[in-house]
């Protein structure tokens, strides 16, 4: 189809009217969509260390619905300049300060970013952005507030961080969604740089064994 | 009387749209979503397998395989996870027909507690069927239906390299998919020929 063919195309009501729900309300923290009260959350923290398999738990959540955007960074030579910048912050920082805390927090910064160095530069392994998302549903407040209540378990017993993102319901439902695209309001608070073999290293397309 | 005009207010000027409007979907057709902003979406659906049947060392080499295959992907992407729930009332009435068969005790013991198992996950609602999806997209351009297409066939051969089987979404299947987030309870029930005739009397 021709790009003037695709902005001339009308609205196909007939369609909407079959998939649109009975109704949207969308409320500061949460979502009503027909019957159903949703809930999107992202992950705003995860653990230094994750192992095999990590992304088994997460993406096979009863009435939760995960959905990944990711971004592969394409300027690999920025991005390794700005990681070698922080290296050079830190080593100054580890050399200098008298707090224990903060000498052994430079020195992990410092470890991660050599890391991060040797797999972009040497073992040619790219890196991307993830946003992750989860949209909780339930059709009654109490079916509701148990599924949430099952999620937050499932996510902090990961060690990862989940956040509301107030305000944002309906971005973040759009970006949610596997009708619309991602966000950057919402992209820019849950991105997080991670190798692409960490991300594969989650087994993102596997089927789950059992609970 | 003031917070009363107060609220009437604030709900007056409340901004209100339509459901359908909200979607921002302007059509399906073939292997594409038209987005009413201008965007063209397609998806390609990956069929899950069990990677908890591998050693740890295999399970590291497939995601090892998986990053290689998927270096020189360059755009972004979605990955969209849901499940299903699975009736089992076939299975279970198989269970049952094997144990009206079974002379063993030992035997009929195990088939017992493997029908309970299965009662139990379908009671609990948790006899789920994963569903991952990858969707690409890209703005309304000259040759955008033909580019997005590329971008699949490359990323089916991609999953194919790695030990998936996949699957290109046609236009019955994403309407499909858009109804099971918009209408999680009937998604799956009801009928997606919304095209045919209207409703006949037999």
């Amino acid at each position: 189809m021709k790009t003037k063919d695709i902005e001339t195309m009308p609205i196909n009501q007939e369609l909407l009217n079959l998939i649109a729900p009975q109704g949207i309300e969308i409320k500061s923290s949460r979502v009503q969509m027909g019957e159903f009260l949703s809930k999107i959350q992202y992950v705003s923290g995860y653990p230094s260390r994750v192992n095999i398999g990590w992304l088994l738990n997460l993406k096979d959540i009863p009435n939760t619905i995960v959905s990944l955007v990711i971004t592969p960074i394409e300027d690999v030579q920025a991005f390794v300049e700005g990681v070698s910048k922080g290296i050079t912050t830190d080593k100054n920082t580890y050399n200098t300060t008298q707090n224990e805390f903060l000498r052994t927090q430079a020195e992990f910064k410092i470890m991660s970013a050599e890391t991060m160095i040797r797999e972009i530069t040497i073992d040619n392994i790219p890196y991307i952005n993830l946003s992750f998302l989860a949209k909780t549903n339930g059709n009654t407040e109490n079916v509701f507030t148990e599924n949430m209540r099952i999620v937050k378990n499932k996510i902090a017993g990961m060690g990862l961080k989940a956040r509301l993102p107030a305000f944002q319901q309906e971005l973040a439902l759009k970006q949610a969604s596997p009708y619309d695209v991602a966000y950057e309001k919402i992209t820019k608070n849950s991105n997080k740089q991670m190798s692409l073999s960490a991300l594969f290293n989650g087994l993102p397309f596997s089927r789950k064994w059992s609970d | 009387m003031k917070g009363l005009d107060k609220l009437v207010k604030a709900f007056k000027s409340k901004p209100t749209m339509t459901a359908n409007k909200f979607l921002n979907i302007k059509d399906i057709q073939g292997n594409f979503l038209y987005t009413i902003d201008g965007k063209v979406l397609a998806y390609l659906k990956i069929y899950p397998k069990n990677c908890k049947l591998m050693s740890k060392e295999e399970q590291k080499n497939h995601a090892q395989i998986l990053t290689r295959n998927f270096a020189s992907e360059l755009k972004p992407f979605k990955l969209y996870f849901t499940n299903r729930p699975v009736n089992l009332q076939r299975n279970q009435d198989y269970q049952a027909e094997l144990m009206d068969k079974e002379k063993n005790a030992t035997k009929f013991t195990l088939q017992s507690k493997r029908s309970r198992s299965f009662g139990n996950l379908s009671v609990r609602g948790k006899a789920l069927e994963s569903e991952i999806y990858l969707i690409v997209w890209g703005e309304n351009t000259e040759y955008i239906e033909q580019e997005l297409m590329k971008r699949l066939n490359d990323l089916k051969m991609k999953f194919t390299n790695s030990g998936y089987r996949t699957e290109i979404l046609e236009e019955r299947l994403i309407i499909q998919l858009v109804n099971s987030y918009t209408n999680p309870d009937v998604a799956y029930i009801e009928n997606q020929d919304y095209l045919e005739s209207p409703l006949t009397v037999i």
